[in-house]
């Protein structure tokens, strides 16, 4: 993987990677890809349903009511910075 | 309150076998299973517990990616290193029904991603076989606590393995449940469609209970599931069923020499347990390990997305919002986390999904039908859980790359959803002329179809007639100084 393919990748992933990181990751990720193609030799023809591989049969759904759970103000007590009830975040306009 | 200890004292190795706080603590100061412990909770909490309950005053390790409400709730990561769970996962919750207690919780490869422990950010732990070597990964601290005698059990969680290996590289028993079985209601996300909360002890009595205490539907995990059907027995019933046909791979695996000697010996331990052995093949095997980290990098670049310093965990300073992000996971998540982030994003990105992770998910898809079709030949697989033992700290003898590609064995059972149970099946022989002064415990593991659990335990029960582990060096107290 080039750099700028990494670079890429890494700023969709909101991942900033300084100059020591950037050769590491190229190569760890290059290594890692090149074990994924193995995949290519897989032949697809005998795989013909459309079923999710991952589908499960859910017999659990929660009602569509709301509910509390109490819990509020120990979510907010883990905020990095909170004021009262809100979560402070620096300006993003 | 006959069965519950004295104040100061825990069960350890087993219910009925106590361990002073002091002890606990000359032990933890070999192993570092935990991350933080919770004695003065336990303490006040077995004086009030009910001895009729079913784990009554039992306390256990539960991995710090498991929420305890109260208690940190790490992930071994620095970007959670401050968070506090302000709830239970269902898995505790149940517990505590039961009257087992949450003594503490263990450490673990960051976010589960690992194979020696080694990638926490909160600290190494090392293995009570021998503290030169891993504990193995990702629940390492789990079954290191379970191996050194400091509790009677604990709950690990597998994506690929994370049980079962290092219960393997521990001497302990390690069980991942069949997908849906346990719900995963307060485990921190990491690959969802593959992880499951799973026990970890050296009692499978004991990790039956846990099981049955745990598993079950739950409304705030809608993958639970009950058991599809009963093909066991249930435990305890009179009537014991024969044993069955056990498969086993065709050609060769690739095994560390020690290692193959125990996985022919558990061949032939079952053999002569009246286990017919018939091999098997599973040529799918070689794309077991592409295609598990194609989906598990992936599901984790999205669930990973949520760490942004905003609503908890690590913020670190930026000129604007999205600076700020990005500082935020580059000093919150070490270097292991981020490889595998970028790989997810990467096989995620427009053009390449077809590729890598559509083919991914037909692989898998094929690798369950192939199972299927081989659960109506035989009743259980028999595999190695690893290819070497437990390995030397460091990275020198098994780089991070090459412990990816060591998953095959363990990655099969969460691509295909099944259960299946490592358990202690022999020793290295190891002796100075290997390098080693200490003989390490090797494990094998049984998978068997959805919800066969009870087959695995009452096999794995079996196999202890003929051959058990014995207590780790720390818990007998003749660890090498």
């Amino acid at each position: 993987m080039d750099t700028n393919e990494l670079l890429k990748t890494a700023a969709l992933a909101q991942l900033e990677l300084n100059e020591n990181e950037i050769p590491r990751f190229a190569e760890a990720v290059s290594r890692m890809l090149d074990n994924f193609a193995l995949m290519s030799e897989f032949s697809t023809a005998s795989v013909s349903d459309s079923e999710p591989a991952d589908k499960v049969s859910s017999a659990s759904l929660r009602r569509d009511v709301p509910v509390s759970n109490g819990n509020n103000e120990s979510l907010l007590n883990n905020a990095p910075e909170r004021d009262d009830r809100f979560f402070v975040i620096p300006n993003v306009l | 309150m006959d069965n519950l200890p004295k104040g100061g004292e825990c069960p350890g190795a087993s219910p009925s076998k106590t361990i002073s706080r002091e002890e606990f603590f000359r032990r933890e100061g070999i192993v570092h299973a935990f991350l933080s412990t919770d004695w003065d909770g336990y303490e006040a909490f077995y004086s009030a517990a009910e001895s009729a309950e079913t784990l009554a005053g039992i306390p256990c390790a539960v991995k710090d990616n498991i929420a305890v409400a109260g208690q940190p709730l790490t992930c071994g990561s620095r970007m959670l290193e401050t968070f506090v769970s302000p709830y239970d996962a269902t898995a505790v919750a149940r517990l505590r029904a039961a009257g087992a207690y949450p003594l503490g919780k263990s450490n673990m490869d960051e976010f589960g991603m690992g194979s020696s422990t080694e990638n926490s950010a909160l600290g190494e732990s090392f293995n009570p076989w021998d503290a030169s070597r891993v504990c193995g990964g990702s629940s390492g601290g789990s079954a290191a606590a379970v191996a050194a005698g400091m509790v009677p059990f604990a709950l690990g969680s597998d994506t690929g393995g994370s049980v079962r290996q290092p219960a393997s590289f521990c001497g302990v028993y390690g069980l991942k449940p069949t997908y849906g079985a346990v719900s995963r209601y307060g485990l921190v996300a990491y690959a969802s469609s593959l992880e499951v909360i799973g026990v970890l002890s050296r009692d499978i009595g004991l990790m039956r209970r846990v099981f049955e205490t745990i598993s079950g539907i739950d409304e705030n995990d809608q993958t639970t599931r009950e058991a599809l059907s009963r093909t066991e027995p249930a435990a305890g019933a009179a009537e014991k069923p024969e044993p069955g046909v056990i498969g086993v791979l065709e050609g060769d695996l690739g095994l560390d020499p020690a290692v193959r000697r125990v996985y022919e010996k558990t061949v032939a331990g079952m053999e002569e347990l009246g286990y017919q052995i018939r091999p098997v093949n599973l040529d799918l095997l070689n794309y077991a390990i592409p295609a598990y980290y194609t989906i598990a990098t992936a599901e984790a670049s999205a669930n990973l997305a949520r760490y942004t310093g905003i609503r908890y965990g690590l913020r670190a300073e930026g000129r604007d919002f999205e600076e700020m992000v990005r500082h935020t996971r580059e000093a919150g998540f070490g270097d292991e986390v981020k490889l595998r982030i970028l790989l997810g994003t990467y096989v995620l990105r427009s053009g390449f999904q077809d590729q890598y992770y559509l083919k991914a998910q037909e692989i898998r898809r094929a690798l369950k039908r192939r199972m299927g079709e081989l659960f109506g030949q035989v009743d259980m697989i028999l595999m190695p859980v690893f290819p070497v033992p437990a390995f030397p700290r460091g990275g020198g003898a098994l780089t991070p790359h090459q412990q990816k590609l060591a998953d095959r064995f363990t990655a099969t059972a969460n691509l295909a959803g099944l259960p299946a149970l490592a358990f202690p099946a022999g020793m290295t022989g190891y002796g100075p002329e290997d390098g080693s002064e200490v003989d390490l415990p090797v494990g094998m593991q049984l998978l068997a179809p959805e919800f066969g659990e009870e087959r695995l335990f009452r096999a794995a029960e079996a196999y202890a007639g003929l051959w058990s582990a014995p207590p780790s060096p720390v818990e007998a107290g003749k660890e090498a100084s």
